[in-house]
């Protein structure tokens, strides 16, 4: 009996080896990585070819290579739109989309390898808000002509660093919402697979929908700190890439509904492989929206720093001084310097409090 | 047998990638598909385009498929990308050379 077990044990296949090393009809049933099959290293190649030439994006929504053994799909009419949007109050709005449409399909397919990739860079994104927060800076009254929006931004504030730091809490609000958006998109969105494929994906996409939530509160209290603590308008950056995480939504779910198409029309693989689709698009939206939260929020700080340097210099004050400045609510423009060619220092921005 | 006719442009702002290999790929009817880029950026004083792009990487398959016939040994990578069109950005190509 001993010896039987020990005899099936044996003819296992692919046992006592790493994942790498075993047969390739194993991992493919198990969707396990390979030392290298076509797919794989495309993959590998272009990821390197991004890190080489383009910069690491912001946001990487991946999905390494999932495999199928066969698929039967069909097809009428399927409608598809992706669309990536921003908008910082009503001076912004940034809209890239894809609309794609299937007429009938009919398709078999064996022996499948696909991998999908979404990245996004912010830079240029937060370089325009700058640029248009910068304006306002410069041309107050420009804000008394946006009429509603203004309102919204800066109810009973004189100044335009005064209305803005009052947007900040706003936009940490609205970013915490949208990266909690993303989280229930993508649970729902997982939930509408295990329908197809199973109860137990649902309550994956339930799970994780709630953690990424978790992480959305986060990730919004960071941005909300970020702005209260620079009292400028960083945080518009934070609504923006907030608001490009809650179309991350769409891009999740659009991906998953195609899975899920995948998986309600083939058999028991397919329905295998659309839930290892489900888990890893699952967790691939929990670190996406973990980690587009850290970028609204290293966004919105190099942006709040440029632009206390830029007022700084134009202030003939050191940064120091323009931070103590604000901390004790002093006036920097009515404060003599005393440092080098009257820069004004921490000690005369101190001194100036107490007179 | 391999195509390539993308072009996307230098550092994007935003990309989307896929790819698919297979082994054997059959098409009972001939599909009919349309893939339509768009995009802009309104700022209170200006407007920009966005520079979109896509294309495919094939493998052992034609760009009109027959109905019927198995492909084997079939790869397709699909890239699709969007640049915001901004003189004034940082890594533009032209201002760099100015």
């Amino acid at each position: 009996m001993m010896a039987a077990t020990k005899s099936k044990s044996k003819s296992k296949p692919g046992a006592g080896r790493r994942a790498s090393e075993k047969t390739e009809k194993y991992r493919f049933a198990q969707n396990l990585e390979g030392q290298g099959t076509a797919a794989e290293r495309e993959y590998r190649d272009y990821a390197l070819e991004d890190s080489d030439s383009r910069g690491e994006p912001d946001v990487l929504l991946d999905v390494p290579v999932v495999k199928v053994d066969s698929i039967h799909l069909e097809v009428d009419d399927l409608d598809a739109h992706v669309e990536l949007r921003a908008k910082v109050l009503d001076l912004v709005k940034l809209n890239a989309g894809v609309d794609v449409h299937l007429g009938k399909l009919r398709l078999d397919i064996k022996g499948v390898e696909a991998q999908a990739l979404l990245k996004v860079r912010l830079d240029h994104v937060a370089a325009i808000v700058d640029r248009v927060l910068t304006t306002l800076d410069r041309n107050p009254e420009l804000v008394k002509s946006l009429g509603r929006t203004v309102e919204q931004v800066g109810q009973g504030a004189g100044h335009a660093l005064d209305e803005t730091g009052g947007a900040v809490e706003e936009i940490g609000e609205g970013a915490g919402d949208a990266v909690q958006d993303v989280g229930s998109g993508a649970g729902q969105a997982v939930g509408d697979i295990g329908e197809g494929a199973g109860q137990a994906v649902g309550d994956i996409g339930e799970g994780a929908g709630q953690a990424v939530g978790d992480v959305g509160q986060g990730a919004g209290q960071a941005v909300g700190e970020v702005g209260e603590g620079a009292g400028q308008a960083v945080g518009d950056i934070g609504e923006g890439a907030g608001e490009t995480l809650g179309e991350l939504e769409q891009v999740v779910s659009g991906t998953l509904q195609s899975g899920g198409d995948v998986g309600g029309s083939t058999g028991d693989i397919a329905k295998l492989a659309t839930k290892i689709v489900a888990q890893q698009l699952m967790g691939a939206a929990a670190e996406e929206a973990r980690e587009l939260g850290l970028a609204a929020t290293r966004k919105a700080l190099e942006v709040g720093e440029r632009r206390r340097q830029r007022r700084a210099d134009e202030l003939n004050a050191t940064e120091a001084a323009l931070r103590k400045a604000e901390e004790l609510e002093v006036d920097i423009e009515g404060v003599e310097g005393s440092g080098p060619e009257g820069r004004i220092t921490i000690r005369d921005v101190r001194e100036a409090a107490e007179a | 047998m391999a195509r390539k006719d993308r072009h996307p442009p230098e550092r994007p702002d935003v990309e989307i990638g896929a790819s698919v290999k297979a082994d054997s790929l059959r098409f009972r009817k001939k599909p009919k598909t349309e893939v339509e880029l768009h995009g802009e950026v309104v700022e209170p004083d200006r407007r920009h385009d966005v520079d979109t792009s896509s294309g495919s990487e094939r493998e052992n398959l034609p760009d009109e498929v027959e109905p019927g016939v198995t492909y084997r040994d079939v790869s397709v990578r699909w890239h699709a990308t969007a640049r915001i069109e901004d003189d004034e950005r940082e890594d533009n190509p032209e201002r760099r050379k100015r």
